[in-house]
């Protein structure tokens, strides 16, 4: 061996060879996917539910739910106007309760920014924060509490870290005592401003013990690691649905026509729901996209509302986004929710 | 030709070629067999998307599943100073790097097999694995570093000569 080349290249004539059949991984991957789909439905009606009040209990005995704190004075004016292409100060570790947060790729290239507008004073700006590149794709997820005083987003080093906004103190989600391991760009979502919800690893394979099972999630709050939890026991999950009554409830969003990107279908029962979901504030408004990438807040119900649109109507303004749900319902003259 | 026709061929031609990237990640012919399944598995719903330059996003499964997996298992660096007695009395340079290997963290062993078996540049590097061009720099300095340091008698390794 002459360089680390070569005895790598040595190496790997050890290397096994072939492995199951072509066909049978493509008919596993498109299992997985299904089951992944149903994960997202999962969290959508996850917090359909906390939405209506019905609540999730988690079912190892957490029954501690925390009490959201009051909301503060909100100065958050709609539409929100988002400064395109503005240089924006740095808002430091600890900026105070945030009404939204914007991932961006900075200029130039190369990294990914995050933007924060500031629930009390209006002021935008930058966050100090190494977010993960993969948020140049769509498959990531970063969530903001209801009361906008912890984001939760992925590192560089792929870890899920917490970062409370009033404090500036960071946690990393130590994983470590897992039997499992997290999805690695699966959901996650705040429930409420203390509990973080999400999936760990779809069963890619069965056999591997290193796998989640069918349902399986995690839950954490503030100065915890996480725990394992069963979504299938959520309340309003696809999986309770017939039994929760849901279908009372027009929990699946159908407003958005058949093929529009922004729809999945739950393996359920087929029906469309909606994936590009933003945010939900109580009972009865979701905020998504519109097809011009302004962000719109919708009857949960499908029901248009002319009054509740124009949440943020900048043209050019970056789509990855996640609000303070609370807030913004404050700013809408509505109940709370979660993102 | 049909998404799952194309499946099959990029499998077929390519499959062996992700198991060596595989058995360098993982150091056993089983978890190898294993990654390059489930990231197989785990491209078919963006198949639609990659088809037409599949191995580099192929690639990236593999790596980030590798360094996810081994952080799963609970992956402790566990410093020495005694140098294992295998490092001294195994008889191919093979087996020694295969140890040397072992002993790196996930990142840092995933970083040197894209960078010195793949030849990815550090910028694809950086890109499969999720991390800055100066995160891929730190790791292939410290693991070479450490590649060094591990092998017996400050003996310079062939392992850490000269770059590709």
């Amino acid at each position: 061996m002459d360089t680390l080349h070569d005895g790598l290249a040595e190496l790997a004539e050890d290397a096994p060879t072939g492995g199951a059949p072509a066909a049978e991984l493509w008919a596993r991957g498109k299992r997985a996917h299904r089951f992944r789909v149903a994960a997202v439905a999962a969290a959508v009606l996850v917090v359909g539910a906390v939405g209506a009040g019905i609540g999730v209990r988690v079912v190892d005995g957490d029954g501690d739910r925390s009490v959201p704190e009051p909301v503060g004075p909100v100065v958050v004016a709609l539409p929100i106007e988002y400064p395109v292409g503005k240089e924006l100060p740095d808002l430091g570790d600890a900026p105070g309760p945030l009404a939204g947060i914007w991932l961006t790729p900075q200029e130039g290239g190369g990294g990914v920014e995050a933007v924060g507008l500031v629930a009390e004073t209006g002021r935008f700006g930058t966050l100090p924060i190494e977010v993960s590149s993969s948020y140049l794709t769509p498959d990531a997820y970063f969530a903001l509490s209801p009361d906008g005083s912890r984001i939760a987003y992925d590192t560089p080093a792929d870890e899920v870290v917490v970062r409370d906004l009033v404090t500036g103190d960071s946690s990393s989600l130590a994983f470590d005592s897992f039997q499992t391991r997290p999805a690695d760009d699966g959901p996650y979502t705040w429930v409420d401003a203390t509990h973080l919800v999400g999936h760990v690893a779809p069963e890619a394979d069965p056999a591997s013990i290193h796998q989640g099972g069918e349902g399986d999630g995690w839950v954490w709050q503030p100065g915890t690691e996480p725990k394992l939890v069963n979504l299938m026991t959520y309340p309003g999950t696809p999986y309770l649905a017939q039994n929760a009554g849901v279908y009372e409830h027009p929990w699946f969003l159908t407003l958005l026509p058949k093929g529009n990107p922004r729809t999945c279908l739950s393996i359920r029962d087929g029906m469309p729901v909606l994936c590009d979901l933003v945010g939900v504030i109580g009972p009865k408004i979701a905020l998504t996209h519109d097809g011009d990438g302004a962000v719109v807040a919708l009857d949960i119900k499908g029901v248009e509302n002319p009054a509740l649109r124009d949440l943020v109507a900048t043209p050019g303004a970056p789509l990855r986004v996640t609000f303070a749900t609370d807030l913004i319902g404050q700013s809408l003259g509505e109940g709370g929710g979660v993102s | 030709m049909t998404g799952h026709a194309d499946f099959e061929q990029f499998v077929l031609a390519r499959r062996n070629a992700l198991l060596r990237t595989a058995y360098l990640l993982t150091g056993n012919h089983h978890d190898a067999e294993d990654l390059v399944q489930t990231a197989l598995i785990k491209v078919v719903p963006k198949w639609p998307r990659i088809q037409d330059r599949p191995e580099p996003y192929v690639r990236q499964v593999l790596a980030r599943e590798s360094v996810n997996r081994r952080r799963g298992r609970r992956w402790r660096e566990v410093a020495t100073d005694v140098v294992p007695e295998a490092m001294h009395h195994d008889s191919t340079d093979r087996i020694a790097l295969l140890e040397d290997l072992r002993r790196l963290s996930p990142r840092q062993r995933a970083v040197l097999v894209l960078r010195y078996f793949d030849d990815l540049t550090e910028a694809d590097t950086a890109a499969a694995l999720g991390i800055s061009v100066g995160t891929v720099k730190s790791h292939v300095r410290d693991a070479l570093a450490r590649l060094r340091n591990q092998r017996s008698g400050g003996e310079q390794s062939a392992a850490t000569r000269g770059n590709p």
